[in-house]
């Protein structure tokens, strides 16, 4: 019953657009996250495969542990490159081979702005410039620092003190020196993963859409619901067909997106923190795990979004509101952050379901909440949540199909 | 083997579309006999179990049809008015679906269809779509699917409705056919189908049923008579407004009336033998004939 339930699916023609439309956008994510930039010695610009290894082959010479020896010399080895006439020049070429010779220190220059900045919140691509050898030591105790003044500042209102105490302790605890590598395909994957989960997410939910409205629009109900097993197995069938789809087609979009990202630029620095790519993130994580959340996270999202969009088509016999819903639930809440109305619900927002397709952010955000007394971050509370509310929507999906009557 | 509706009922908002109707029926071909909108296809979704009652029971050898679920759904076989199919199906895989709902094994399944699909004269188009089949095709796929668990219980809602003379006669015989050892309830506006097939006339009223019998009994107890006469088109105008009439002719002497009353119409109306027709029109008024040009 499961099979004649997919060629259901797959017999519309919209469907199958649908999923050619899908694998468009996965390719050009796909190509958009491995073009990547390399600039020679000659200042010349280069992509493809040739580029990425010699960038990985460039950046794998600062991999390791950055202490404070390191960091003396990656600083040192900055003021260099500033000081050279390349990068003094005017001329863009000059200027292009002075970034050459920096290219290998790109991931530690991006950690020193972030450490050395102003306050905890802003960014300057020029920081690094401003260091000097001497500056090192205080590379990890910044970071902390620049926490604590901004949450008795800026974001003073923003948190309780607990919350205030849980953040401080995070940061405390994250265990230096870091080690460095070449990360370029965390890196991109982090960048695009979204794009395709979300994409995923959305062309899934549209393919499953359809599965219970489909028998009231083609008025095959009477007779499906008339059947000894219309209102047992065949909707459970339904239900099993929305699983399937939704899982396979998630799946095969994220993990040909990553599958190709990671062989094409590498998947060096798995076991690296996060912190190396998100440095303000209080989540005590490796990359790999980080990217293992986001895909599983997306998953979850997917099944969450499509499973409350099979049961609005059960529920209303239209697939066209059960296709609007999946939209709604990922694109309203972008437009609800801007301004106040943002900064009001951001507690609310933070647990809204499109945050699981885009875990990648989840990981850099500040939201705290408070359950029994103790502090936790959006993520663990939205993988639960999201799980146990997809596995009582399947139940719920079944019995409000079977119980439908007809008009 | 028997079908009993006991003070069934259902209500919509404000609307009872079957009011309190009391009923039993074994094997046999029930013909469901009523204008639209009289309840017809209400009372056969509630013995589909596609609708609940609002009050009464509808059991089934005794037991309670909604309480027998799937176990009476197994003998169950329906054709719907409006006949939905999966239109990239094809003939054959629509009908293998369908089995696979009703619960057949696929070895029977097989079987079943390729039994059907020659009984309803769907060989040769077995690989076409669904949605290329024309209007009668689809109606023959319909009963096949209807017909595939060999139900015990088949309901046909209007199922010739819209075919065309030939088809319609073709479809009537089918059905007699397929009638044997089993309860079958059909439904229709067309006087002439159940006529044919019918064992037993069900006449159905704004939700209640107004008359049951075979042919005969309904004609025999018929509360009227018919007469016929060839008038003028003055006089023809006025009987028209004081009488029903069941038809109407012109010809070049005049115009001919088929009129029913009780007493007659006027000195030069002959007596007639009544038809069903004629009854069908007696009960139902001037909505009898607004659908159905048959008539």
């Amino acid at each position: 019953m499961t099979r004649y339930e997919l060629k259901k699916i797959f017999s519309r023609t919209s469907n199958r657009i649908a999923l050619i439309l899908l694998a468009l956008v996965v390719g050009v994510t796909t190509y958009l996250a491995c073009h990547v930039k390399y600039v020679d010695e000659a200042g010349q610009s280069q992509y493809g495969l040739a580029a990425v290894r010699q960038l990985r082959a460039d950046q794998k010479t600062w991999a390791g542990t950055l202490d404070e020896e390191t960091l003396r010399q990656s600083i040192g080895a900055i003021q260099d490159v500033v000081q050279s006439p390349e990068y003094q020049s005017e001329d863009l070429v000059q200027q292009e081979i002075a970034y050459h010779r920096q290219l290998a220190l790109e991931l530690i220059r991006d950690l020193l702005n972030q450490s050395f900045s102003e306050a905890f919140r802003s960014y300057d691509y020029f920081t690094a410039n401003t260091l000097t050898p001497e500056d090192a030591p205080r590379f990890y105790s910044n970071r902390t620092a620049l926490l604590r003044d901004w949450l008795s500042d800026e974001a003073d209102t923003n948190f309780s003190q607990a919350e205030k105490n849980f953040l401080l302790a995070r940061y405390e605890a994250f265990p230096t020196p870091i080690t460095v590598d070449y990360i370029k395909g965390w890196e991109q994957l982090y960048e695009y993963a979204p794009t395709v989960a979300m994409i995923s997410a959305l062309i899934a939910c549209y393919l499953v859409a359809g599965i219970f409205s489909s028998e009231a629009q083609w008025k095959t109900d009477a007779v499906f619901f008339s059947t000894f097993h219309g209102r047992r197995k065949a909707t459970a069938a339904k239900v099993k067909a929305g699983l399937l789809l939704l899982t396979a087609v998630y799946w095969a979009a994220f993990l040909l997106f990553a599958a190709v990202t990671l062989l094409f630029l590498g998947a060096d620095g798995a076991g690296c923190p996060l912190q190396i790519h998100i440095w303000k993130s209080f989540y005590s994580l490796t990359l790999g795990q980080g990217a293992l959340l986001i895909a599983l996270g997306g998953y979850l999202g997917t099944l969450f979004l499509g499973l409350a969009a099979m049961w609005i088509s059960a529920k209303s016999n239209s697939a066209v509101l059960a296709a609007i819903f999946p939209f709604a639930a990922i694109f309203l809440p972008t437009l609800l952050m801007v301004g106040d109305i943002g900064a009001r619900l951001s507690n609310l927002l933070g647990l809204l379901p499109d945050r699981l397709l885009q875990v990648n952010r989840v990981l850099g955000y500040f939201d705290l909440y408070q359950l029994g007394g103790k502090v936790v971050g959006a993520l663990p509370i939205l993988l639960v949540l999201y799980t146990i509310l997809t596995l009582l929507l399947i139940p719920l999906l079944y019995r409000t199909y079977r119980a439908k009557q007809l008009k | 083997m028997e079908l009993t509706l006991t003070g069934l009922t259902k209500t919509f908002q404000n609307h009872t579309a079957v009011n309190n109707l009391t009923l039993t029926m074994d094997t046999g071909v029930y013909g469901l006999l009523g204008v639209n909108g009289a309840g017809k296809t209400t009372l056969m979704r509630m013995l589909c179990t596609l609708l609940t009652p609002t009050s009464g029971t509808a059991t089934w050898d005794g037991q309670d049809i909604f309480a027998l679920g799937p176990s009476y759904r197994r003998l169950l076989g329906y054709l719907p008015q409006e006949f939905g199919y999966y239109p990239e199906f094809s003939v054959q895989d629509y009908l293998l679906y369908i089995a696979s709902l009703k619960g057949l094994r696929p070895a029977t399944a097989k079987e079943r269809t390729e039994e059907l699909l020659r009984q309803v004269g769907l060989v040769k188009e077995r690989k076409q779509k669904m949605k290329k089949l024309s209007g009668g095709m689809k109606r023959r796929a319909g009963i096949a699917q209807a017909m595939l668990n060999d139900p015990k219980i088949l309901i046909l809602d209007e199922p010739t409705a819209g075919l065309d003379p030939k088809e319609r006669i073709r479809f009537r015989n089918l059905i007699s056919e397929l009638a044997e050892d089993r309860l079958v309830l059909l439904s229709t506006h067309i006087v002439s189908d159940v006529e044919y097939i019918a064992n037993q006339i069900l006449l159905m009223k704004d939700g209640s049923l107004v008359h049951q019998g075979t042919t005969q009994d309904l004609l025999s107890t018929a509360p009227t008579r018919v007469w016929t006469c060839t008038v003028s088109r003055e006089q023809a105008g006025e009987l028209l407004h004081r009488y029903p009439v069941s038809n109407l002719k012109s010809l070049p002497q005049g115009t001919q009336l088929r009129i029913l009353s009780q007493e007659s119409p006027g000195p030069e109306a002959v007596p007639e033998t009544m038809t069903l027709e004629d009854l069908f029109l007696y009960y139902f008024g001037e909505r009898a004939g607004e659908t159905d040009d048959t008539l």
